[in-house]
């Protein structure tokens, strides 16, 4: 028998956890990480292509498939005439199967489905797909499946999409009006009456593609009689067993979703239908099929939700915000694929971190011929935190304070509630099931001007007349955001072997956020071993370790708890083993730095592992859930996770162009695991929120997505950061993660838009409302370009 | 893409022409046929099984499949693979070795200059063609140079520091 000794260097003398380096970095700077199209596939693996639709709007008179069938390399068809059988109605909704009982209720219709059917409802729908023995015969035979169409007329707009007389999208339907929400509290009417000015704004947000580097979202499948394999990069991987069931008749655990490195998902990475078309040619050659998306695919496969925000604000004598009034359109693109999730999102952030004695929002999405929209960063956040923060500017000045000041006497302070009881879709609720304010905006207004080395004062006039060429400006904005909402209950499982090593088994996917070393970090520490002692795995769901997946800020409270709960009860386990192996009585032996212990004597995990005669592997489990609650508005929430971000911007008042030249962004992590990964967090974020906000545009015309490349569509690159670019952590250890953690990856992102548009209007008083700030509309806005 | 050496495509539908390529991946011989429109990145990711070079926007818009020709940095998806012929190539596997990191590469491990990794290849490999022409490049030229590389985890100050680290590292070397 060996008995790998795992020496463990004192604490002094170990890496510094929370700022070491990450394991994960490694295998990605030497090549060696495998992303999904890096998997050697199993032998027989075929290659699939998608026909997708040209039109954004048409009805499929017929499919002829033959010559794609006859020709040589072909081994799977399937289309609306090729079905072997299934339904092509399934619905394919990320939600859907586990729809909550108010989504239910308004029977929601407008899913997209499996296949297209009897329309295509955007400019890459999928008609057909076709699966051969190589990529260039897959795709040159999915080229030559002929499909006849009756073109129909497409709508690009909500305006247009709920137009008297406008063309149906889902005719079962009877309406492009996919889904209505509201939220409301106090007396809207006492609260104007109250008012001695009123404001109004209308803010909008456009179409933009999370774009990851690596494509959405490809998959590479195996129909088995005994079991199914997907492989693939989505955030939530039990998202696609309902699904399966569902198609084939199949039981869940019959499924097996196994997940690699993942490149950048930021919403994007989610459940297609294409996984599950190619799953139906896997059944139908009985060979494995490979399905890798193109970039310009993965631009038709997800977006964000356009949004037009009206509001309407009154503010009271004294400088206190005393009614807001919302009214939110939502295009939710071709399908019913982010609806409800985004237009509720947008509507429980539509009054920002403000406290409100009078507040409404009614919501309304509809569809349109465009990409499906679904989640993005900070879903339905980064919309409504533009508006609601250009606003307060807007109220601000208005009434002659200055905005800096004005947000700090409007802002919810720590230990207070949104209000007392709220009204969801009309249904009251306790408003008070959601956290109090865990965090001091006053401390994160503080960071943010300090960031950028400002006093946090705007200007009073406007500075710009008709001899000025550059004009600079600074601006401040706030973000609200909940923390670690929903999802079912975690689990987590934590094993030792004999080499004494400790393996995390879960199903949080990491899409580069750090979540793997994030949960070594917090096994390393709960154990009190060195961080390389624990290894991460990858998901895979056939170890049923239930998560409802990397999003919505979750992961470090949910998964972080469940692995800390799990490796609590790993002590537990090797306290029995150290008893059996070593004697003594179990409740002697306790961990102490890493090391089994009991009467000065001590073993390390790898030597009371050893000790067992034949093979064991000590095996504990953890489970966290978050609080539960009957309140449709936030439904179970952990905690708030708000930001604040300042920026100094240059506007060039001949080209129209805007330079970010200080750009300062804080968040609250409670306590960063990682803070490297977290700084990189709160940076990336904004640096995905520099693009969104100045240049990209999903832009439609002429029936078409235009701007479906990295062509046509303008991405940052580093020449757009700016020269000043610092991020800021507020660390009171206070959050309910482990050592005291929040959620705080989408902190960052929304508070761009509103940061650079207040900048610009403390520049030239001329008040940007419409994302992306391009040269043109900046020209236009400042008179200098006519309409 | 499934090009067999007979000059057809694996379904033998279509015969495309070849061409005989004798070049140096990674230090190493390699020779084969290639088709004439095969991409390098194709060749070094389906042929040569080298993965680390990444395939995104399939475009030479992003930098992500970059790899180094003749100490060129070059967007393998747009530079046809028979052009490799007589010249040599070095992709993110041949930088570095057993006994060590490049210096480029522990600076990104230090300074976190990846998060989902999926551009890092080609970041490491655009900087190390800007350090082989400008081995202690300014601020400006690290900007300029390395805009045709697009991490969209927005790591651009941690892989512009990185950069200059390493760039230090070559000059302490000497
Ligand atoms: S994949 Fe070659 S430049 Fe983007
Ligand atoms: S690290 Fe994810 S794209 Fe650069």
């Amino acid at each position: 028998m060996t008995t790998p000794v795992d020496a463990i260097p004192p604490a002094s003398e170990r890496p510094e956890p929370w700022s070491g380096e990450r394991a994960d970095t490694l295998a990605k700077v030497t090549g060696k990480a495998k992303y999904l199209d890096d998997l050697d596939p199993p032998d027989g693996t075929l290659h699939a292509a998608a026909l997708r639709s040209p039109y954004s709007h048409a009805r499929i008179v017929s499919i002829d498939s033959s010559k794609a069938e006859a020709y040589p390399g072909v081994r799977g068809v399937f289309h609306r005439d090729r079905l072997d059988g299934l339904d092509a109605h399934l619905p394919i909704v990320e939600h859907h199967l586990g729809l909550k009982p108010w989504e239910k209720a308004k029977g929601l219709t407008g899913e997209q489905h499996l296949i297209a059917v009897d329309k295509v409802r955007f400019h890459g729908d999928i008609v057909a797909m076709v699966a051969a023995d190589d990529l260039r015969t897959a795709r040159a035979a999915a080229g030559m499946i002929e499909v006849d169409y009756e073109v129909l007329s497409p709508l690009f707009s909500f305006s247009d999409a709920i137009a008297p007389g406008a063309p149906i999208l889902h005719e079962d339907l009877g309406t492009n009006v996919a889904f209505e929400d509201s939220l409301e509290w106090g007396d809207l009417e006492a609260g104007f009456e109250m008012a001695e000015t009123i404001v109004e704004g209308e803010f909008s947000a456009g179409n933009v593609y999370h774009h990851p580097m690596e494509p959405a979202t490809s998959c590479l499948v195996r129909y088995g009689e005994s079991s199914i394999d997907v492989w693939t990069s989505v955030s939530k991987a039990f998202s696609i067993e309902p699904h399966v069931a569902a198609l084939f008749g199949v039981a869940p655990e019959q499924v097996r979703v196994q997940i690699p490195d993942i490149g950048g998902g930021f919403g994007a990475k989610q459940l297609a239908p294409s996984m599950l078309i190619a799953l139906a040619l896997s059944r139908q050659t009985g060979r494995p099929v490979r399905y890798l998306v193109t970039n310009e695919e993965g631009f038709r496969s997800n977006s964000r939700h356009a949004m037009v925000y009206r509001g309407r604000m009154g503010i009271d004598g004294l400088g206190q915000i005393v009614a807001l009034d919302v009214d939110l359109e939502v295009d939710t693109g071709a399908y019913y694929t982010g609806a409800t999730i985004a237009t509720h999102n947008a509507c429980i952030s539509a009054w920002g971190c403000y406290k409100i004695p009078a507040f409404r929002v009614r919501a309304r999405a509809a569809f349109t011929n465009k990409v499906p929209a679904g989640p993005f960063r900070a879903t339905g956040k980064t919309q409504t935190t533009f508006a609601v923060e250009s606003l307060i500017d807007v109220a601000a000045r208005r009434v002659g304070i200055d905005p800096t000041e004005f947000r700090r006497r409007n802002v919810i302070q720590r230990g207070e509630y949104i209000t007392d009881t709220w009204r969801v879709r009309g249904e009251e609720f306790s408003a008070k099931t959601t956290p109090p304010m865990d965090s001091d905006f006053e401390e994160l207004i503080e960071r943010a001007v300090d960031a950028i080395g400002w006093d946090g004062v705007s200007a009073t006039q406007p500075r710009f007349d008709a001899d000025t060429t550059v004009a600079r400006g600074r601006g401040l904005a706030l973000s609200f955001r909940h923390g670690s909402q929903g999802g079912g209950r975690t689990y987590a499982m934590v094993t030792v072997d004999r080499d004494g090593k400790v393996r995390v088994l879960h199903n949080a996917p990491d899409l580069g956020t750090g979540v793997y070393n994030m949960l070594r970090i917090v096994a390393a520490e709960t154990l009190g071993l060195p961080v390389d002692a624990v290894e991460v795995a990858f998901p895979d769901t056939s170890n049923r370790l239930s998560f409802e997946g990397t999003s919505a800020q979750r992961t470090t409270v949910q998964m972080g708890r469940a692995t800390q709960d799990a490796c609590e009860n790993l002590k537990r386990e090797l306290a029995i083993a150290a008893f059996q192996v070593f004697g003594g009585a179990a409740e002697d032996w306790t961990l102490v730095d890493g090391r089994v212990s009991r009467n000065g004597v001590s073993y390390s995990l790898g030597e009371v592992v050893s000790g067992f005669q034949g093979h064991v592997t000590l095996k504990a489990l953890g489970s966290y859930s978050y609080a539960p609650s009957e309140d449709k508005a936030f439904g179970g929430l952990d905690h708030w996770a708000p930001g604040a971000a300042a920026a100094e911007v240059e506007v060039d008042l001949e080209t129209g162009e805007i330079r970010i030249l200080r750009y300062g962004a804080v968040a609250d992590a409670g306590k960063a695991i990682h803070g490297p990964s977290t700084h990189a967090q709160v940076l990336g974020g904004a640096v995905l929120g520099i693009g969104i906000s100045l240049f990209e545009d999903l832009i439609y015309a002429d029936g078409q997505l235009l701007t479906s490349d990295a062509i046509q569509y303008r991405l940052p690159t580093m020449r757009d950061i700016p020269p000043h670019f610092v991020s800021s952590l507020v660390e009171n250890e206070d959050g309910p993660g482990p050592f005291g953690s929040k959620g705080m990856s989408q902190t960052s992102i929304p508070c761009v838009a509103p940061a650079v548009a207040n900048a610009v209007a403390d520049a030239i008083g001329v008040r940007l409302t419409d994302t992306p700030f391009t040269p043109e509309k900046v020209l236009r806005a400042t008179g200098r370009l006519g309409s | 893409m499934g090009i067999n050496p007979s000059g057809h495509n694996e379904a033998g539908t279509e015969t495309v022409q070849l061409r005989d390529v004798t070049t140096t991946i990674n230090g190493v011989e390699w020779s084969g046929r290639v088709a004439i429109e095969e991409v390098l990145l194709d060749l070094l990711r389906t042929r040569i099984r080298l993965t680390g070079t990444k395939r995104s926007c399939e475009s030479a818009v992003c930098g992500a499949c970059t790899v180094l020709v003749d100490g060129q940095p070059i967007s393998s998806c747009a530079f046809l693979a028979f052009e490799i012929d007589g010249r040599s190539v070095v992709t993110i596997e041949g930088v570095g070795s057993d006994a060590g990191l490049d210096p480029l590469q522990e600076a990104f491990v230090r300074n976190l200059g990846a998060q989902c990794g999926y551009c890092t290849p080609g970041q490491i490999m655009s900087a190390k063609g800007l350090l082989l022409r400008s081995p202690t490049p300014t601020d400006e030229e690290i900007r300029e140079w390395m805009s045709g590389n697009i991490c969209r985890c927005g790591c651009y100050s941690a892989i512009a520091t990185s950069i200059r680290e390493a760039s230090d590292a070559s000059t302490e070397r000497g």
